[in-house]
């Protein structure tokens, strides 16, 4: 299948950095790897947009399946505030409800979301102080949808692998999060966070994502072709439930011009075309 | 019946939409067939739902609701318009008739890049408010609400133009209803409640009928609201013309009638602190009653809310307003009805919601509660859905009202008449088989018990005060607030357990439900909670419907949980949903 152009929706939260930089073997500090994670996982390209099948399995093997449309939009430059739109196609009973999003990346600011309902019209505002509750019954959290602020964590290189850097990320408020830390494996070629270990107390590993697949695919970015390295798969894994949760991207889309007001309400209650294909 | 309704005004209407897409066709690349262009998807559901009356109703059914549904859905889009039905047919076991509703039936065109136009039957929304209107004169169905159907049905659907317009600085939407469409409201059919007009509590037996203005083009509504969002707040004004929607008013002969309203209006919302606050309010201006001295409409109205949602926990959802209608002119009003009002000045009420999400957010526990301090009267709301796959939803719930006084917003809908014959003094009791006059002279007279005392309404009160005080007040109140929360004099609440998933519903009914009751007292001023007997046998549950339900599916939860005091019904429900529309996925 041809696959024009990539987005990577941003499922991997990154790792991305801020200014508690270690060392900097190999020549990159950690700082730079963070920084760079963040943009590769969350901001390519200036707008993307993809469809999303997740398929969550619970222990005893019982699955559910999620397929939404999701459609983002980065606020200026910099790598800071997005606006996410994300359209269900499947279950049914969801189906045609609107989740949308105008994330803040600065620190203390809550983002704002929207839901809208079809069948009643109705478009909700919803309280949104905790990141870390679960998206749409999966093992993905809100924060792995939308990303994890870069300031909220601590960063230190651990160690440089062949393939990865694997940084160390320590809530410096540990009481907002469920962990104690996560390591986040950077891969060294493309800085695209490809796993990321998260750990309670006593070192336990509770929880897994991993990508399973990257591909690097077409888009133009300023009347030149680019290529954007894009998850195509992803796999979050609860160790302690033992449920898992398949995410697959197809009919990625990079730098298409989607226009600011395709966030606002309008569009909440009646989605752009662009969500509904 | 519904259907022959809208066709004629929805042909007028549409008619630009198709004409306007029918130019687009003309000018657009024949390359692809016609017929290609459209994409059609077609959804739906099938549903059964059961309730049951747990105390006997004289003017209803056991039943409260008893349904077989089928929900169908058809969008069809295009790149220059789209168009979407959506229709509901259901065997009805209360009116024992086949039913048929349109929800929504309409053709959409964004024409220009600043326009929005929807043409047809369609349901509509705006405004603030959880669950309480101010703003939004679209109409609602309070009769579905009432008997636990899906919350999608508390809206009905108008026949209506909607025009958005879009501006850089600010937004216009526009609705223009051709043909007044009223709120379905409580007639009687399924659930019985305080008839003005007779006097009592009446059911099926004088099911209220109204006369509604009917005339194409004539009768129209026209609702309008300017709004923009300023940082993360979103600003609203709104105007709306038209008429009351529930009848607030009868002819001189006594029919009920819908007369003129104007309601103009203003809310915000946006985030404060960790969570998302709310106000709204809206002036009523009855254009038949401005003096307050007609008797045959209502009085003007001012209407505010304010309303703060958070999140208590993870998953754990919690939002509370506070609501109060001000009626005014009330001293025209007051003269008119000889110095003992039917209404107060003030009527407050305040709502809680809470929504809790388990087991991955397959099982929504919520409670919805609506306490008026004025009225005296609540309203409770507890219900429990489980996602038993993608494809099927089990849901069961309750409708608990409670109240002083039957004439009352909420209390109006409790089954039973509401008695204070064990603890009401001798002046109460020659009382409690007429329209009760608690919201004229009792309510003075608490108020100004209340003055005297210097206490406010609630706990404490009692203690504060001894008989030989309350003889001194002249108040004749006494034994008035151990009557306030007792249902009946009963409990309000029982539990019981569903056996063992093998079973059918008939022999889970029959053998597996257990219950206890309970009784608030008012001790020391305090409301206390006592366990009782058990109230809830199987016999009884078996005469009460409850077993009928035509359904034997296998309900995998151990237990569910229902209120089974006097005034409300129960329901439970069924839901079956895919994708794509199957005879399989409706056979379930």
């Amino acid at each position: 299948m041809k696959i024009k152009t990539g987005w990577m929706v941003a499922v991997l939260m990154t790792c991305a950095g801020s200014a508690f930089a270690a060392g900097s073997p190999g020549g990159v500090s950690v700082d730079e790897i963070v920084r760079k994670a963040n943009h590769m996982a969350l901001y390519q390209g200036e707008d993307g947009r993809g469809r999303v099948e997740m398929v969550i399995t619970d222990r005893q093997g019982r699955t559910r399946k999620r397929v939404f449309a999701m459609l983002r939009k980065d606020d200026g430059e910099g790598d800071r505030d997005q606006r996410y739109y994300v359209l269900f196609h499947e279950p049914a009973d969801v189906r045609r409800t609107v989740f949308m999003v105008h994330k803040h990346a600065a620190p203390g600011k809550d983002d704002d979301r929207w839901l809208y309902l079809p069948g009643l019209d109705l478009v909700k505002r919803i309280a949104s102080s905790d990141k870390r509750t679960s998206f749409v019954g999966s093992d993905f959290l809100y924060e792995d949808i939308s990303g994890r602020s870069v300031t909220e964590d601590r960063h230190e290189l651990l160690r440089t692998t062949d393939r990865h850097y694997v940084v160390k990320n320590v809530p410096k408020q540990p009481h907002t999060v469920e962990f104690a830390y996560y390591l986040a494996y950077v891969d060294r070629k493309s800085f695209m966070p490809v796993k990321m270990e998260f750990f309670k107390k006593a070192d336990r590993l509770y929880r897994v994502i991993e990508v399973e697949r990257l591909e690097n695919v077409a888009a133009r970015e300023k009347g030149r072709a680019v290529g954007y390295p894009t998850v195509m798969k992803t796999v979050a894994q609860d160790l302690d439930t033992g449920s898992r949760t398949e995410m697959v991207f197809s009919a990625v889309g990079y730098n298409s011009g989607l226009k600011d007001d395709l966030f606002s309400e309008r569009y909440l209650r009646k989605p752009p075309r662009e969500a509904v294909r | 019946m519904r259907m022959t309704r809208f066709i004629r005004p929805l042909s007028f209407m549409v008619a630009a939409v198709i004409a306007f897409s029918a130019c687009a066709y003309a000018e657009a690349d024949t390359d692809r067939p016609w017929l290609d262009r459209f994409e059609a998807e077609l959804h739906g559901y099938g549903e059964l739902r059961s309730g049951f009356r747990t105390r006997n109703d004289p003017h209803e059914k056991e039943l409260s609701v008893m349904e077989a549904r089928l929900q169908l859905e058809l969008s069809v889009s295009d790149p220059w318009f789209d168009f979407k039905y959506k229709g509901d047919a259901w065997a009805d076991g209360i009116t024992e008739r086949g039913e048929y509703d349109t929800r929504e039936l309409w053709f959409f065109a964004r024409p220009a890049a600043f326009l929005d136009i929807k043409a047809g039957r369609q349901v509509l929304t705006w405004g603030t408010g959880d669950l309480v209107f101010l703003n939004d004169l679209f109409p609602k169905d309070w009769q579905s609400f009432f008997i636990g159907r899906d919350a999608e049905y508390l809206k009905a659907p108008s026949d209506a133009l909607k025009l958005g317009m879009f501006t850089e600085y600010v937004n216009l939407a526009l609705v223009y209803s051709p043909r007044f469409d009223a709120d379905r409201f409580i007639t009687g059919e399924y659930v019985s409640f305080w008839n003005g007009g007779l006097n009592r509590r009446s059911g099926r037996d004088a099911i209220l009928s109204a006369s509604e203005p009917d005339r194409w083009f004539r009768d129209y509504e026209l609702a309008a609201r300017l709004y923009r969002n300023l940082g993360g707040y979103e600003l609203a004004a709104y105007a709306y013309r038209g008429y009351w929607k529930t009848p607030a008013g009868r002819t001189t002969a006594g029919t009920a009638t819908f007369p003129r309203l104007n309601v103009y209006g203003a809310s915000a919302r946006g985030p404060i602190g960790a969570g998302i606050g709310n106000i709204e309010c809206a002036w009523y201006q009855s254009i038949d009653n401005e003096s307050g001295r007609n008797p045959l409409a209502n009085n003007s109205e001012m209407r505010y809310l304010a309303g703060y949602a958070w999140e208590i926990a993870r998953d754990f959802n919690a939002s509370m307003q506070y609501y109060v209608e001000q009626t005014l002119k009330y001293g025209a009003y007051g003269e008119l009805h000889g110095g003992a009002p039917v209404r107060d000045r003030f009527r407050h009420v305040i709502t809680l919601q809470l929504t809790k999400l388990m087991m991955n957010q397959n099982l929504k526990l919520s409670l919805s509660g609506y306490y008026s301090p004025s009225d005296n009267d609540a309203y409770l709301r507890p219900h429990v859905q489980y996602k038993y796959s993608d494809r099927v939803t089990l849901e069961a719930g309750a409708n608990v009202f409670a109240g002083e006084c039957s004439q009352t917003f909420f209390a109006q809908f409790m089954t039973t008449p509401i008695s204070i014959r064990r603890s009401g003094t001798a002046s109460e009791r020659g009382r409690e088989d007429g329209p009760c006059g608690c919201n004229g002279r009792r309510k003075e007279e608490r108020r100004r018990c209340m003055t005297m005392n210097g206490t406010v309404l609630g706990r404490g009160m009692e203690r504060a005060r001894t008989e030989g005080d309350r003889a001194a007040s002249g108040c004749t109140t006494r034994g008035k607030y151990s009557t306030r929360w007792r249902w009946n004099g009963e409990m309000p609440f029982s539990i019981w357990g569903v056996a063992p998933e093998s079973m059918s519903w008939r022999r889970r009914a029959s053998s597996g439900i257990r219950g206890w009751c309970t009784h608030w007292t008012n001790q020391d001023g305090w409301l206390t909670m006592w366990p009782g007997k058990p109230i809830l046998t199987a016999p009884e549950m078996s005469r009460s419907g409850f077993v009928t339900l035509p359904v034997r599916y296998h309900w995998p939860t151990t237990a569910s949980m229902s209120a089974s005091c006097p005034p409300y019904s129960t329901f439970l429900r069924f839901r079956a949903m895919r994708g794509i529309f199957s005879l399989k996925s409706a056979a379930c």
